[in-house]
């Protein structure tokens, strides 16, 4: 039986209100410089859990910018006042530049610096004595590591968001600080992926046999997860408008790399239901998640109005629904059913592949599924779950997925659950794989990809039969991918879409993908009459402009620091 | 063995910072940004030569040389900013000390902190000498200054050396390395070497053993609680006696009150209700205020419940949360089990338990059945008739070689080799009947074809059961090696078979059809089918050989699945008709964990369960179903 044990991170700061990370003792901080370095758990290991908390976003909370899909095709937020709904309605501008990122990860890598500078003061030698010392030396050789994974990972994200951002490498006096210039967006990949092949080797493969068994940490898998990911999005048209193949081949090699390695690493695909949960945090699919407290937050914000204290939340669009297939012959919902009413008395959602009824609340299924509020939603107008209730459903579908239905959201006697944020999961890096190996290869999807060791081409993969891993996993069993060329990609597109839902990847996939107009600009969501037996499909536009694939630096930071580009599009007028 | 676990939630920083870019250095540059060289920290610290370093400081865009200890000068390293370089420890580095960098225009600047050089020294080993290590386990190093191992090296199977570098090492610590050991270790004593750049460390002598897994595990009751007195507390009675809380919600109503871990079993797990009674007795599961009904109304379990086979009573299986009925006031309103005609004798949950024993593992096994110039000495063949074999039974004095019945069955059944020798560059083999009445892959067919040659030796494997026609005639006209510009070296057959310790049956299991990972999960279609090389008919996607069929008919096998608590299983016949376990049976109930491969395995009995016997040569063995993957069929001798 698993004993868990539950800590939490970032108790009260050892840091300073300041605008640095500054130790000096003064009236207002607790403690000081020596103090810090001189106290293990409270004062060393803190620092590190301090950089680790910068790492999670708000993802789960309720109204979150940072819980993305409401910006994408796979959702509408139920309120027009939701703050998702800036990315399209004008109100994203450089003022209120949306995302927190540039903030967090600088913010971090100053901490992560200020260690790394000063981790040689860390003297545990009075402590040498207490049975703890060997281990907590033990943890402070790995800190290091960790550090410069957590600096690769919070420049990751801003390449991600930004493009060309100021490479950072050390602490900062005012002067420097005010005076950084942006590189070039190539310069921080190499970064990225130098530091994680230096440091992977030291990363553990697993926490679970090191002291303390603290997981959640980052891992050699984690590190190498990162790497290609980040080869990945470089490769993508946005950061290579000439399609130079050599970035899709070294996207196509870190991913086989994880690939291959998986199982070494203690790692195997799940069950797709599995991947959400009170236990999902010890799933063996997860390469890097985050713990979130017990809690039904996220459970309040998107169950459907109608059940008691439920918020509506991020509701799935019929356009993603339109995306699925149906498992006798690959045909998606919406070639199956075209036009704008269907036709609901004999069930089209009948054979669909199984990750939309985990994904989706349609009509007439029985949610949550504890015990207490266990319902028949209604979705139709009129219905018990739909308009013209305030802040019902605007798409005819509720979310599911990631949504733990035994959380019980009643004034009283309420129910919680622990949640877990996904970073990086397994699946991922078999469609990471799929895609670079397929423009790797020249657009084919059939032909095999060998790693550069493989020199007796032994162990090579195809795009498709990277795909059909995930296809053929005994609760999919969905039709192989058999497809080539142009078709290849639409269907590739399709199935990223449809197995990496709601996890924050369709916000930026379209982006690198550089596909906005194609899938952000116009979102079908369904309208239920007639009782639920007619669906009415609508269109409703959104503002898409392709300055939307970066974001914009902060107009604050300009402000402060002159020699920050702007990122095309964002200027304000006469810049 | 219980893991402890720490599960790491991170909670939202409370550092507000006012500015986004932090400044935090020490030095006052008068916000020129303008630090001039320096060196702030270099990492790390302790090295030995090759190992990748990054310097960290300011100015350094415009280094041209690093001076290492011992006045090693460096310029090849890459400059990744103005604060940053990459550099690797140069060849030759012996001394500490300090780090100095400069630049064009002479300007120096040396580091804080001095570099040291790495020792590393081996402390220890996690086995002892003579210990046995088996492939797949671990073994760590313990020393000092570890984390500049860069490999190990390890005897395979054959003889073989296995280099593991230090990148495939399990973990690596200033303080240890941990190594995997291959699965396919040598078996006996050997050494391990632990490489320390040019330097090689040799362990204490091991004995290996190759890769073994598993055992089996045994399902045992844990009652979380249990009559002690069944005669005196007495049978139910409409009454309230058997109520059950939690020790934060008693009131002394209660019968029994749980720990808050057995109650979280019975609220949100499965449990399983003993009692005894008869099929007349009416079995109300609710709660201690009659406030809803398992299974809702006023049901009667009685019809849930099955026959315990250890006490001849009766029990049924119970998921509270998913009847959904009682969960919501169960904490306060307790659980109750009432009605009449039975007494409850016990609340108990199933737990598995590991016995640990080997299972075995696939080994190749050539078995030689003829070598020329043993058995027998023919020459190249010339279109004569000396490469001729029988069976003792049915010799004539013709033949070369009378082989013992049961190995003529063997080549009659089953795949099997002839090793061959080319005296020309384009030989002709012909394997026809002693009367030339019927050749192997038709008519005049050569078998030259089918060469293939696996580390210089050259053979081709052959299969008479896929050639009815020549079987039938095989035993009165004898098998012929013929043709010309080769020699036959030898017959002989190559089989994974699995040896090593047993399972729960004892002997060593052997593998009848293994998925090679070409067919994906079933989907209610006839993919999985098997057949017996006799009634093989294309649409089966193995026919197995007599030997094999026999036991699938007569024995007991293991079906090894990918699946899970959702999987459909049927197994039934290639016409559909009978299912094992009876009427469209689920057979994933018959299912248990394979600690060996984290899937499931389902043990059948087609005799003894009778519902496909009769029609089994005809219509052929099917796996289908949907939301699981057969991935292999085996059985112990």
């Amino acid at each position: 039986m698993k004993i868990k044990r539950i800590f939490l991170f970032a108790l009260p700061t050892v840091f300073a209100l300041n605008s640095c990370v500054d130790l000096e003792y003064n009236e207002v901080s607790l403690r000081d410089e020596e103090w810090t370095y001189e106290f293990f758990n409270d004062g060393v290991k803190n620092m590190i859990w301090d950089v680790y908390a910068q790492m999670y976003s708000d993802e789960l909370s309720n109204n979150s910018t940072s819980f993305l899909a409401g910006a994408t095709d796979e959702a509408q937020y139920a309120l027009e006042i939701g703050a998702v709904n800036n990315y399209f309605n004008g109100g994203w501008s450089t003022a209120n530049p949306m995302a927190s990122t540039w903030n967090k990860s600088y913010t971090a890598l100053a901490e992560i610096h200020t260690i790394l500078e000063k981790i040689d003061k860390i003297d545990l030698t009075e402590w040498r004595y207490d049975d703890n010392y060997e281990i907590w030396q033990q943890q402070l050789d790995n800190f290091p590591y960790e550090l410069r994974f957590l600096r690769a990972y919070f420049y990751f994200e801003l390449f991600k968001t930004y493009g060309d951002v100021p490479l950072v490498t050390t602490t900062l006096t005012n002067g420097q600080a005010n005076n950084v210039e942006r590189t070039p967006a190539d310069k921080v990949v190499k970064f990225i992926v130098d530091e994680l092949d230096e440091i992977a080797t030291y990363l553990p493969v697993s926490y679970a046999d090191e002291p303390y068994a603290e997981i959640g940490r980052a891992t050699r898998g984690a590190a190498y997860a990162l790497k290609a990911r980040t080869l990945l999005y470089a490769a993508s048209p946005l950061h290579n408008p000439t399609n130079d193949k050599a970035k899709w081949a070294a996207a196509a090699e870190a991913s086989k790399y994880v690939i291959d390695h998986a199982k070494a690493w203690g790692l195997k695909l799940s069950r797709y239901a599995d991947l959400w949960g009170n236990d999902a945090f010890f799933n063996k699919e997860l390469i890097f998640g985050l713990g979130r407290p017990s809690s039904n937050d996220f459970e309040m914000a998107n169950y459907p109005v109608g059940v008691e204290n439920g918020s509506s939340g991020n509701c799935p669009t019929q356009s993603l629904v339109d995306q699925y297939e149906f498992q006798d012959n690959g045909q998606t919902f919406g070639e199956r059913y075209p036009g704008a009413t269907i036709d609901l008395t004999a069930d089209p959602y009948e054979g669909l592949d199984p990750r939309f009824a985990l994904t989706v609340v349609k009509n007439g299924d029985e949610w949550p599924t504890n015990g207490t509020q266990k319902k028949v939603i209604e979705t139709f107008a009129g219905g018990f779950n739909a308009a013209p209730k305030y802040g019902a459903t605007p798409t005819g579908y509720y979310l599911r997925k990631l949504v733990d239905g035994s959380c019980v959201t009643t004034t009283d006697n309420q129910v919680t659950k622990q949640h877990t944020w996904i970073v990086m999961r397994l699946a991922e890096f078999y469609l990471d794989f799929a895609e670079a190996a397929f423009h790797a290869n020249g657009d084919k999807a059939n032909e095999k990809f060998y790693s550069k060791d493989d020199v007796n081409k032994e162990n090579g993969m195809s795009a498709n039969e990277a795909i059909n891993v995930l296809r053929t996993r005994a609760d999919i069993n969905m039709p192989k991918f058999t497809e080539d060329g142009e078709a290849w990609v639409e269907r590739y597109e399709r199935e990223r879409l449809v197995e990496l839902a709601f996890e924050n990847h369709r916000f930026w996939d379209v982006r690198r993908w550089m596909k906005g107009d194609k899938y952000f600009k116009n979102i079908a969501v369904a309208t239920l009459s007639d009782g639920g037996n007619t669906l009415v499909r609508t269109i409703k536009a959104r503002n898409w402009n392709e300055k939307y694939n970066l974001f914009p630096i902060p107009q604050s930071e300009r402000l402060i620091n002159g020699k920050l580009t702007q990122n095309s599009g964002w200027e304000i007028n006469n810049e | 063995m219980k893991k402890l676990f720490s599960y790491l939630n991170i909670a939202t920083l409370l550092i507000a910072l006012s500015a986004m870019f932090v400044s935090c250095a020490d030095n006052d540059d008068n916000d020129s940004g303008n630090l001039g060289l320096n060196i702030k920290v270099f990492s790390p610290t302790v090295v030995v030569p090759g190992t990748p370093m990054t310097i960290n400081g300011s100015g350094l865009a415009g280094v041209t040389e690093i001076v290492f200890p011992g006045e090693i000068t460096v310029s090849d390293f890459e400059v990744v900013t103005d604060e940053m370089i990459r550099v690797k420890a140069p060849m030759g580095l012996k001394e500490a000390g300090n780090l100095l960098v400069r630049n064009a225009a002479g300007e120096t600047a040396v580091s804080r902190l001095p570099l040291t050089i790495g020792q590393t020294a081996i402390l220890g080993y996690s086995a002892q000498e003579g210990d046995l290590l088996k492939g797949n386990e671990t073994l760590t190093v313990y020393g000092k200054d570890m984390q500049f191992v860069t490999g190990a090296e390890f005897v395979d199977e054959d003889g073989n050396p296995v280099f593991i570098p230090a990148s495939e090492f399990v973990r690596v610590a200033n303080g240890r390395v941990v190594i995997q050991v291959p699965a396919k270790v040598i078996k006996g004593n050997a050494k391990v070497k632990i490489y320390i750049g040019d330097q090689i460390v040799e362990s204490p002598e091991f004995k290996f053993e190759t890769a073994v897994s598993g055992g089996h595990w045994e399902t045992t009751k844990r009652f979380l609680w249990k009559n002690e007195d069944p005669a005196a507390t007495g049978a139910v009675s409409w009454n309230g006696l058997y109520r059950f809380a939690n020790i934060n919600t008693k009131t002394g109503e209660e019968i029994f009150a749980f720990s808050l871990e057995d109650w979280s079993l019975i609220k949100d797990g499965v449990v399983y209700f003993l009692f005894d009674g008869g099929d007349n007795a009416n079995v109300r599961i609710t709660t201690g205020w009659w406030n809803g009904a398992y299974m809702g109304g006023e049901h009667n379990c009685i019809d849930i419940a099955e026959v315990d086979e250890e006490t001849g009573m009766k029990f049924i299986e119970l998921n509270i949360k998913e009847d959904g009925n009682l969960y919501g006031n169960l904490d306060a309103q307790h659980l109750l089990f009432t009605g009449e005609g039975y007494t409850p004798m016990g609340i108990y949950v199933l737990d598995k338990v590991w016995i640990e024993g080997e299972e075995g593992h696939l080994e190749k096994v050539r078995t030689s059945f003829w070598k020329n110039g043993e058995q027998s000495t023919i020459p190249a063949p010339s279109w004569s008739g000396e490469g001729r074999f029988s069976r003792v039974s049915s010799a004539t004095g013709e033949e070369t070689y009378a082989f013992p019945d049961d190995v003529w069955e063997i080549l009659k059944s089953e795949p099997f080799r002839i090793a061959i020798e080319k005296t020309s560059d384009n030989p002709n083999i012909r394997v026809t009947t002693g009367w030339w009445a019927s050749d192997y892959g038709g008519k005049e067919y050569n078998c030259a074809e089918l060469i293939e040659d696996v580390d210089g030796t050259l053979f081709i494997e052959l299969n008479l059961s896929m050639y009815p026609d020549m079987l039938a005639l095989l035993d009165a006209q004898h098998l012929l090696f013929t043709g010309e510009g080769y020699r036959l070296l030898e017959i002989y057959q190559e089989k994974d078979v699995f040896v090593g310790g047993g399972a729960e049956d004892g002997p060593a299991p052997i593998v009848i059809w293994e998925n090679d990972g070409s067919h994906g999960a079933v989907a209610w279609d006839g993919v999985y089918r098997f057949s017996n090389v006799n009634t093989s008919s294309g649409e089966e996607i193995l026919a197995v050989s007599m030997e094999d069929w026999a036991v699938i008919k007569d024995g007991t096998i293991y079906v090894l699945i990918d699946g899970d608590a959702s999987s459909n299983v049927r197994i039934t016949t290639g016409w559909w008709d009978g299912a094992y376990g009876g009427n469209e049976h689920n057979c994933i109930d018959m299912a248990e964990d394979d600690p060996a491969t984290g899937m499931k395995v389902i043990k059948i009995n087609i005799k003894e369960d009778g519902n496909l016997y009769d029609n089994l040569d005809a219509h052929h063995f099917l796996l289908t179903g949907e939301k699981y993957t057969p991935m292999k069929i085996y059985y112990y001798k």
